[in-house]
């Protein structure tokens, strides 16, 4: 190991405590982006449907359609 | 493979697995667990990295939060061309480079090539570097300017080629080289402008 990577071992060592707060702030990101995702995917596709339902088309015939695709 | 893999999350996967099979693991399970041992192999040198180049240490955190939620969100365009460990510098680096740009803190690093009378003929051998101690190591990176330091870093540290450190920096070889041949300079007159007495 040379100078260098000791000096980077050094700081890691130093700042464990700073790479370990840094953890927990990715984990709650990670958390609110989790919760977000779910609430677009059980959400997004009912308000499709109501904004075609509101539009003049039937909300039966499109879901009728993407069952038939599947 | 996956399923013989995950039993040994709770052991020592850490020191078994390539940083390369992680990805493809992650890409495949979108497992946590996974970005979590990458987590632990490369923040502290991320951290470490960020703090020489920015000097303080809530903006090494900020920016080491930032780098590895980018590297999360673009682990699908790591195309394996180059080493992951490299790939994640060129994040590392190229962030703490655009910050300090838009911060003007230090101008080397965003003026091209900065006016200096350097002895070109005069190299600096890498049995200097790499004898100095890591105490003055420190000191001295400490001392001298951003683009200086990153590119230091990037080949004694990062033991990244010239051709990797080009791609980075989007340089030619022969620039990279004479850059490397420049910070050698400077990191020398440094060294012995503070240890006058033992040089």
């Amino acid at each position: 190991m040379n100078n260098f990577k000791e000096l980077e071992q050094e700081q890691t060592d130093k700042f464990e405590n700073n790479i370990n707060s840094i953890k927990t702030k990715i984990d709650s990101n990670l958390g609110t982006l989790g919760v977000f995702t779910q609430v677009i995917d059980v959400y997004f596709s009912k308000v499709i449907n109501y904004v075609v339902s509101l539009s003049g088309g039937s909300e039966e015939k499109l879901l009728n359609r993407s069952n038939n695709k599947k | 493979m996956i399923n013989l893999l995950y039993p040994m999350l709770a052991t020592d996967i850490t020191k078994k697995v390539s940083d390369e099979d992680l990805v493809s693991l992650y890409l495949e399970t979108q497992n946590v667990a996974y970005f979590n041992i990458i987590y632990k192999r490369y923040a502290g040198k991320i951290f470490g990295k960020c703090l020489s180049l920015l000097k303080s240490e809530s903006e090494a955190e900020d920016a080491t939060q930032d780098i590895m939620m980018k590297i999360l969100m673009n682990m699908a365009k790591f195309s394996g061309k180059s080493r992951f460990s490299t790939w994640i510098y060129s994040i590392t680096y190229n962030y703490s480079i655009d910050y300090l740009r838009r911060k003007k803190k230090d101008p080397s690093v965003y003026i091209e090539d900065y006016l200096e009378n350097v002895d070109v003929e005069d190299e600096v051998s890498d049995s200097f570097m790499l004898e100095v101690s890591v105490a003055r190591l420190k000191k001295i990176l400490n001392d001298i300017p951003s683009g200086d330091r990153t590119i230091l870093l990037m080949k004694y540290q990062d033991e990244m080629s010239i051709k990797e450190i080009g791609g980075i920096l989007n340089k030619s070889e022969s620039a990279i080289k004479m850059k490397i041949k420049r910070a050698k300079q400077k990191f020398r007159k440094t060294y012995k402008e503070n240890y006058k007495e033992e040089y």
